[in-house]
């Protein structure tokens, strides 16, 4: 058979090879309590489960001395992408830390990592929430946007279909796991 | 910068070779030699290092090159590159939202709608068959636009060929479209209305991408007015299971092809495209009731809730994507369902 040369279709990019791995301690060092920080919830209308968990979570965090502050996701696409964006920089820039949930569906997925994406740029410390099926496309996508090794808190698969009790104590079962992402070495 | 690798060059050899190279969609491909890619490259009007686009998720350079690779894989005439070129630019554009529609789970992928006299010059169908099966350039056109999509976006469906640290997209069904996009002209020699792309603002030669989710049937053999075709039309697209109708999406469109004898039907009857997509618009809607409970919160809260209690699949008659096209056989018109929070982007091709 000839040989001979083609043009690579493919177009070339890089992963970076620093690891984003920034949590809400003074310097990225861990601390002791979320006491005295805000924590920014992303909500997401689309999952009912999701707004359980958050709900706890908000709860949790109070209970623990912290401030909550929460975002609902808009997509930043069309006339509206200005004012969205907006109010996410505003929101990232009002947290000590951001939690992006959920990846739990693939363009949920894509905007969860896009706004926890948005706070890493920022220098804002973020923590991914996805559910197990898609930690995978979570992990390549937050790379692709420059954050390999982007803290991911894992939950359950699926989470829907599940009964609001059923959810919530998966969330209060979680909570200790998202506070060490989180950095609180207690 | 070009890079160039060495492979069997007669076109089965080259098929074997693709799957080590991690290249193609599993169709037989032709080998891009430089020669052939120079070629499309002159054809496109532009410089092979000029980038026509940074598409998601890589975020890459597409440069014409590329491009031109992409497309003499497929054999797609030269002189369709300015279509290609213009289509990138649009599924590149923020509001088409090529990183939702590349990563979701649902089986979206673009659609282009073709407008000006390109259509001739390239044999864009839009007549019998023009969503697939008419023998012409719009299968390898619409073919090369999804290789660029594998090759330049970095789309990477989970299957079992791929290395899960490069999974990119987590679509459940997919569909043919994603393998061959849909290319369709606007048959706007026929159609009662001004061309899609110049209700758009852009007339002359133009693509208008749309994000999809497939095809689906309209049928009617009974209606006795454009008013009535207006409603069947209408409420065939408010399916609770559209995309549109998901709790808390903000935003969607739709796209309908209407065949010519019911554009003629409708016009007769109502005469100006604003009081037509008002009509399907209105006619696309259905009770809160019908919208199990658990789901209606966030539709409510939203503001979507109308105050005769229905819901419609979309906020606002803009939101539909209406063209002329199809067979003289009449009897259906084409449903193209949307995707939840992306827009059609439509674009200007420069010849």
């Amino acid at each position: 058979m000839p040989q001979g040369l083609v043009v690579d279709p493919t177009a070339q990019f890089s992963v970076p090879a620093t690891v984003t791995n920034t949590t809400i301690g003074v310097n990225g060092e861990d601390t002791v309590s979320l006491a005295g920080r805000k924590i920014g919830l992303r909500q997401d209308p689309y999952w009912l489960s999701w707004e359980w968990v958050v709900d706890e979570w908000a709860q949790l965090c109070r209970n623990d001395g912290a401030d909550v502050l929460l975002h609902r996701h808009y997509p930043s696409v069309g006339k509206a992408a200005e004012e969205s964006l907006s109010q996410l920089d505003s929101f990232v820039a009002s947290s000590d830390v951001v939690v992006s949930g959920l990846a739990t569906c693939g363009g949920c997925t894509m905007w969860t990592v896009h706004d926890a994406v948005r706070a890493l740029d920022n220098g804002k410390p973020a923590v991914i929430v996805a559910t197990e099926h898609f930690v995978e496309l979570a992990q390549n996508l937050s790379s692709r946007a420059g954050h390999p090794g982007a803290r991911i808190v894992v939950m359950p698969y699926p989470l829907e279909g599940r009964s609001e009790a059923e959810v919530r104590q998966i969330a209060r079962d979680k909570f200790a796991e998202l506070a060490r992402t989180l950095g609180v070495r207690a | 910068m070009t890079a160039l690798v060495e492979v069997e060059l007669d076109a089965w050899g080259f098929t074997n070779e693709l799957d080590r190279l991690g290249w193609g969609d599993g169709l037989p491909c032709l080998p891009p030699t430089p020669e052939v890619v120079a070629e499309y490259v002159a054809a496109s009007g532009l410089d092979g290092d000029h980038v026509v686009g940074q598409l998601p998720s890589s975020m890459a350079d597409c440069t014409v090159t590329t491009i031109a690779a992409n497309a003499a894989m497929t054999g797609m005439p030269r002189e369709a590159m300015p279509l290609l070129c213009a289509a990138v630019v649009a599924i590149a554009n923020p509001d088409f939202c090529l990183a939702s529609v590349n990563a979701t789970t649902a089986s979206v992928c673009p659609a282009l709608i073709v407008n000006g006299p390109i259509r001739h010059t390239l044999q864009i169908p839009f007549g019998s068959s023009c969503l697939g099966g008419a023998r012409g350039s719009a299968p390898s056109i619409g073919r090369a636009l999804r290789l660029i999509i594998r090759h330049v976006a970095g789309q990477n469906i989970r299957a079992n060929e791929v290395d899960p640290s490069s999974i990119t997209s987590e679509t459940i069904f997919g569909q043919p479209a994603r393998v061959v996009s849909i290319v369709v002209g606007e048959w706007e020699e026929r159609s009662p209305w001004a061309p899609l792309s110049e209700r758009r603002g852009i007339p002359g030669d133009a693509v208008t991408a749309f994000a999809h989710m497939g095809t689906d049937n309209i049928c009617d053999t009974t209606a006795d007015s454009g008013v009535k075709l207006l409603e069947v039309i209408g409420k065939s697209a408010a399916s609770i299971g559209a995309n549109p109708f998901l709790a808390a999406t903000p935003f969607s469109e739709v796209a309908f092809a209407i065949n010519p004898i019911w554009a003629d039907i409708i016009a007769r009857d109502v005469p100006t495209i604003e009081d037509v997509m008002y009509l399907i618009w209105d006619h696309a809607a259905v009770p809160i009731t019908w919208i199990p409970e658990a789901n209606r919160g966030p539709i409510e809260e939203l503001g979507r809730v109308h105050s005769d209690g229905r819901v419609h699949l979309l906020a606002s008659p803009d939101e539909l994507i209406i063209f002329v096209a199809g067979g003289l056989g009449s009897l259906h018109s084409a449903l193209l369902p949307g995707f939840s929070g992306v827009l059609a982007v439509t674009q200007s091709i420069e010849r």
